[in-house]
């Protein structure tokens, strides 16, 4: 009985200490979850939004104005003998209309870097974080579920070595014949029949006729 | 009642820890090779150049501000020309009308190169979803198979997905409307006033308003 006492407890230590590098485990992985959550939400921080969003407008812009093609001047044949203030007057024209242009272009900058490539960016974020957390958690789901098997495992092993202690197989012979013997008490056997001829009784306490406990004559 | 008895179920169990680990180090070890294969870096021996980078990104976009452009001068140049033409026969190119004209010429330029590098920007974003797609599913194949050699061939044969050559139309006629007035109201002109049917127009020498010469 100490020994399977012992040997139980063994078997819960076993299993606790492997709860304890289980939780260890776990304990790692979500450090690691933590901190790819950390960097995906600090790409939605204010400060970094709006840094992306004026990137993306300078990078449109840039790329938009620098395409103009400047074409041929002299293509433009205005007359030589145009007065100069028709010539400064068509010039205004033109570059006024060019700022125009320009405006527009640095508007449609700013409207499609927000709605294009802002938030492709942040859709790109999002998804990396997914994909990291998403091994991690394949990760910690696959060792929480061998945790089941190994502290079973280590639980049994630590019971059975306790139980192969010192007493070795003779403990377990005794525990045996002593519950072997309990049982026999219990249905009403006397060690009497076993090594003489004593009648049978039954009922608690039957040892003999005459006495108190005497009880009925099985 | 177990008698006693060796440790089978421990070692089986460690066994089972080891396993677990050498997968997921496989499976680290694949995504390192995923992200070397797509961005450059090294992996073990091999040293890969990477084809999901920024410059090539660019490359797309210059690429395709590169086909536009040349198409786009020429049509600048063209109705410039045409444009100038029409108001000479005019005898308007010295007068306010050219100005306006020639600024709206300025301003549908304008228009149009911000249209087209905004198309070039799309194409950019474009390639740069087509490879986080095919990033994503080969870290989910990798996660499946915990098989770094498969997972290095699949990303070396994505390269062909994500690098796939574009498709350019010509670029529309973009001044049409706009050069397109004056040759209409000519060609009405025509229709109506048979005597004035000939072929150039007129245009003022220079100095000398009753000086007229045919050009054309």
């Amino acid at each position: 009985m100490i020994q399977q006492s012992q040997a139980r407890n063994a078997a819960d230590d076993a299993r606790s200490a492997q709860l304890a590098r289980e939780l260890a485990r776990q304990d790692d992985f979500r450090a690691e979850t933590s901190e790819v959550l950390d960097r995906t939400v600090r790409d939605f921080d204010q400060p970094n939004q709006e840094q992306a969003l004026e990137e993306n407008v300078q990078r449109r812009a840039e790329s938009a104005e620098n395409f103009i093609p400047e074409g041929d001047p002299a293509n433009l044949q205005i007359s030589g003998s145009a007065p100069e203030v028709v010539k400064t007057s068509i010039a205004k024209q033109m570059a006024d209309a060019m700022g125009r242009g320009k405006e527009d272009i640095r508007n449609r900058a700013r409207l499609e870097a927000l709605m294009k490539d802002t938030w492709l960016g942040n859709d790109l974020s999002t998804m990396r974080g997914g994909r990291d957390i998403g091994m991690v958690s394949n990760f910690a789901g696959e060792s929480s579920r061998l945790n089941q098997f190994e502290r079973d495992a280590f639980a049994q092993d630590a019971f059975n070595k306790k139980m192969s202690g010192p007493l070795g197989i003779f403990g377990d012979v005794l525990s045996t014949a002593g519950q072997g013997v309990g049982l026999y008490g219990a249905s009403g056997g006397s060690f009497g029949d076993l090594f003489g001829s004593s009648p049978r009784y039954v009922g608690i306490g039957a040892t003999r006729p005459g006495n108190f406990g005497d009880g009925l004559r099985g | 009642m177990c008698m006693g008895g060796g440790n089978s179920g421990a070692s089986e169990a460690a066994a089972a820890r080891r396993r677990e680990q050498e997968r997921q180090a496989r499976i680290r070890e694949g995504r390192s090779t995923i992200d070397a294969i797509f961005e450059g870096g090294t992996v073990g021996d091999e040293t890969f150049s990477g084809f999901a980078t920024p410059e090539f990104y660019d490359s797309v976009q210059n690429s395709f501000l590169d086909f536009y452009r040349p198409q786009l001068q020429e049509q600048q140049e063209d109705a410039q020309r045409q444009l100038t033409y029409d108001l000479a026969s005019r005898g308007m190119l010295e007068s306010s009308i050219a100005g306006e004209k020639f600024g709206d010429l300025q301003e549908r330029l304008a228009e149009e190169s911000g249209r087209i590098s905004s198309q070039a920007q799309a194409a950019r974003n474009d390639a740069i979803q087509r490879a986080e797609s095919s990033r994503s599913n080969l870290y989910s194949l990798n996660e499946s198979a915990a098989d770094p050699s498969l997972v290095q061939a699949r990303a070396l044969a994505s390269e062909s997905t994500v690098r796939q050559p574009q498709v350019f139309s010509p670029l529309g006629q973009v001044f049409a409307d706009i050069t397109n007035q004056f040759a209409q109201n000519r060609a009405a002109q025509q229709v109506l006033n048979p005597r004035d049917r000939r072929e150039g127009f007129r245009v003022p020498l220079s100095g000398s308003r009753s000086s007229l010469s045919t050009v054309g």
